[in-house]
């Protein structure tokens, strides 16, 4: 039998055949991207592959260093015999799946993706796969996305809430991700939107690489609180609550789909959105791609592998790829 | 999977249990009276009186009684979802509780058409039905309702909705009651007095020791609330207070509960409303004038200071009269004005003590959590627990402790949580008192954090030894 196409070192995920890694946690020659949050894409590679879109973010973080090779969804690149081609996860800006085929095998490696819509990414397309390398952030029943349109709803009710008693709202968001996507998906006629310094960061990093975000105020250190009477800032954390005085502040996050995580959240305010699967559209995915053997990793690994063997399905925790080696 | 039965004699329409769900979310978001009433009237504007009523029973008295046993909430969950049961016990322990854990498995409704308060309430108190038919009607509801309703839902039908907030609270919300008025902290006294100014635009006060309320008195009502927003039931205080002023009284008072010889006094500090009128603009000077004229009420002592050094003086006595300090008051200022009180305790007692325990008071969430923080002392080579402060931790540092300990749980005893001993804190206190029942033997008055002391390394904290040298 021939050795798998990808296996599970220290260094992460590794094909052997081509000789690169992707989404590496150590120092590699070779690495692949899925795409630019700070657990998938780090610094000090010594060459990087990822989507187009990705480079900017990954330029901006890792302050320039670095060698940065991009391709378009769905374009071939060999590498060593192996075909490599990545596909839109649907996840952030940039955020690919890695297809690898070799002999006419199917490798699907899905990073971290969605199924709901995201303006600045293009939808997920599931891959015919023999393998497929799932994530599993929110791998339990009890995750299902509420519609969007509902949770901005509720969002928008809490914001003008907050206008009527005076105080500012303040919502937590990754920088990369999910400000962008809230700053689309916010209603400008209930107030002014402002970013904080750190969410700006990115903002302007993407906008200077030509990606058309909306318009939005950059909070700083001079911003009197009174500018800020009906705004909504979107921050990384509770840093400036102090300074501007009396605000209210929630999270914006898939983990606030329960109560007691709601509650648990520095703030206890909490809507659900989410830039990962929940999980309905993991099963229906998973079911998509067709796969033979699904690995699955980043989350809740025991519980999803257990439903895939309770609907008949070989399943496996991404950590057997490391001992697997036949 | 069943099929789609026919919801008809459920929904209403006007989706109240949505907007009931609503309104619960603010008020867990904030318990402050102005926010409690502002969304009362939200959703008393939207639904019909039958309806408000209903959330009515339910906001102030809770839901005690179990309809459904969560046997059957697990099995038709189960068979709604189709999910085996084990899936309930693994989400379980995430959830925390069945009601919300049943809610969140079942799927999205096919049509958000959720019943009202009103026909959820009718079906646990009809008689004469059968738990095949309640079967039918609780899986119908569930699949008209997104997963926050079906939570509030479950947790009716099992019994386990708690009442949120007092009927006298609930009802502010369509009378003329004043609201209250946030009510000002003082500043510690700087220890450079000339800074204030001259002791003649000041007036000093004694620091009055008890419970600080305040007393709303309009239309021949009294009623009065404590610091964190909840209603003081003291009716000796309320009848007085009625029987010695004209029913007209439209007035607002800070004031302070002291018990004394097994009674409770009012002493009142400052006046905030009266005639109908705020008096939060007027100068000190003219408030306290005002305060005077009025029958019926004990206003705190004045004492007299020639120049700032006769504070001392003040401060050694402080504890003969029974008070636990003076207080500063700039003469022209307004109530809120920032700097306008100071405050002073007798000779504080200073120690250092590690946070050892966390409670979370309030299973609801007010703007700042409502935390108790135990702090402990090495008694030998054993930490013992030493007070239990939550007063003066509501602020932004309590956010950070409560996100810290929600992180660093070491061990549960009930609702307490044992937290890892490292976070060393700076405790003031005014007295210390044997307590030989206690572990510690003793016994803080008026313990309080004055600062975290990241400088302190745990084996450098306060002793119970080195308090009792401090006496
Ligand atoms: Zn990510």
């Amino acid at each position: 039998m021939r050795a798998p196409l990808l296996q599970l070192t220290e260094a992460g995920l590794y094909c052997p055949r081509g000789d690169f890694f992707i989404d590496p946690l150590k120092t590699v020659p070779r690495a692949v991207i899925t795409h630019g949050h700070s657990d998938h894409a780090r610094p000090g590679m010594g060459a990087y592959l990822c989507h187009n879109d990705s480079i900017p973010i990954l330029q901006h973080r890792f302050r320039g260093r670095g060698i940065f090779d991009g391709l378009q969804y769905s374009e071939r690149r060999v590498v060593n015999g192996i075909t490599l081609s990545l596909h839109p996860a649907g996840h952030i800006l940039g955020s690919a799946q890695v297809r690898l085929e070799a002999d006419g095998e199917v490798w699907v490696v899905s990073g971290d993706y969605k199924r709901q819509p995201d303006p600045l990414a293009p939808a997920f397309e599931p891959q015919q796969c023999n393998v497929f390398i799932t994530e599993s952030t929110f791998g339990l029943p009890i995750y299902q996305w509420p519609d969007v349109d509902d949770v901005m709803q509720e969002m928008h009710a809490w914001w003008r809430g907050n206008i009527e008693r005076d105080m500012i709202s303040m919502v937590q968001a990754y920088p990369l991700g999910k400000a962008q996507r809230l700053l689309f998906l916010l209603d400008r006629s209930i107030g002014p939107i402002y970013l904080h310094a750190s969410v700006a960061d990115m903002y302007m990093a993407l906008r200077a690489s030509g990606i058309d975000l909306p318009d939005a105020e950059i909070l700083t250190a001079a911003t009197p609180p009174s500018l800020l009477r009906s705004a909504l800032v979107i921050t990384p954390g509770m840093t400036d609550a102090e300074r501007l005085g009396s605000s209210a502040m929630a999270m914006a996050s898939g983990w606030m789909a329960v109560r007691a995580q709601r509650q648990r959240s520095p703030s206890g305010v909490g809507f659900v959105l989410s830039d990962h699967v929940d999980w309905p559209d993991l099963h229906r995915t998973i079911d998509e791609t067709q796969a033979e053997t699904v690995y699955v990793t980043h989350g809740y690994e025991d519980d999803v592998v257990r439903y895939l063997h309770e609907q008949g399905r070989d399943a496996r925790p991404l950590a057997h790829l490391a001992i697997a080696r036949r | 999977m069943h099929g789609h039965l026919p919801i008809s004699l459920l929904h209403d329409g006007d989706r109240t249990m949505q907007r009931f769900t609503h309104l619960l979310a603010a008020l867990e978001r904030s318990r402050r009276p102005a926010d409690v009433v502002r969304a009362v009237q939200t959703y008393a504007n939207a639904v019909h009186d039958e309806e408000l009523a209903a959330a009515r029973t339910l906001l102030t008295q809770g839901m005690r009684k179990r309809i459904v046993p969560t046997t059957d909430l697990r099995a038709w969950t189960c068979d709604a979802s189709g999910l085996q049961e084990h899936w309930i016990d693994r989400c379980l322990a995430d959830v925390g509780n069945i009601s919300e854990t049943c809610a969140l498995l079942i799927p999205a409704p096919l049509q958000h058409d959720p019943p009202s308060v009103t026909s959820v309430l009718a079906m646990c108190t009809a008689k004469r039905i059968s738990s095949d038919e309640r079967m039918v009607w609780v899986q119908q509801a569930w699949q008209c309702m997104h997963a926050d309703e079906r939570r509030v839902f479950n947790q009716i039908l099992t019994g386990t909705f708690r009442p949120l907030i007092d009927a006298e609270v609930f009802d502010l919300a369509f009378d003329d009651m004043p609201l209250p008025v946030p009510l000002r902290t003082a500043l510690p006294l700087p220890s450079d007095l000339a800074s204030l100014g001259s002791i003649h635009d000041h007036v000093v006060e004694w620091l009055v020791e008890g419970s600080r309320v305040e007393v709303v008195m309009a239309a021949g009502r009294v009623m009065m609330w404590s610091s964190d927003h909840t209603i003081v039931h003291r009716d000796e205080i309320t009848a007085h207070l009625r029987a010695s002023m004209p029913s007209t009284t439209d007035m607002i008072l800070d004031a302070m509960i002291v018990e004394r010889n097994g009674g409770a006094q009012l002493i009142v500090l400052d006046l905030l409303r009266y005639d109908g009128v705020d008096q939060r603009g007027f100068p000190y000077t003219d408030r306290r004038h005002l305060l005077r004229t009025i029958p019926g009420i004990r206003c705190v002592e004045e004492l007299e200071c020639e120049a700032w050094s006769d504070l001392a003086d003040h401060l050694a006595h402080a504890r003969d009269h029974g008070h636990g300090g003076v207080v500063v008051k700039q003469r022209e200022a307004w109530y809120d004005d920032e700097g306008a009180l100071y405050a002073q305790h007798v000779a504080p007692y200073t120690l250092t003590a590690v946070l050892t325990y966390v409670q979370f008071l309030s299973e609801y969430r007010t703007p700042a959590p409502l935390l108790q923080c135990t702090f402990s002392v090495w008694k030998g080579a054993e930490l013992v627990p030493l007070c239990k402060i939550d007063d003066t931790l509501r602020d932004d540092h309590a956010i950070d402790i409560a996100a810290w300990a929600r992180k660093n749980i070491v061990d549960r005893f009930g609702p307490i949580r044992q937290v890892e001993a490292v976070r060393v804190f700076e405790i003031g206190c005014t007295q210390v008192a044997h307590a030989p029942r206690k572990k510690s033997t003793l016994q803080l008055r008026n313990a309080h954090v004055i600062a975290e002391r990241a400088d302190v390394r745990l084996d450098q904290i306060s002793t119970i030894d080195s308090i009792l040298r401090q006496l």
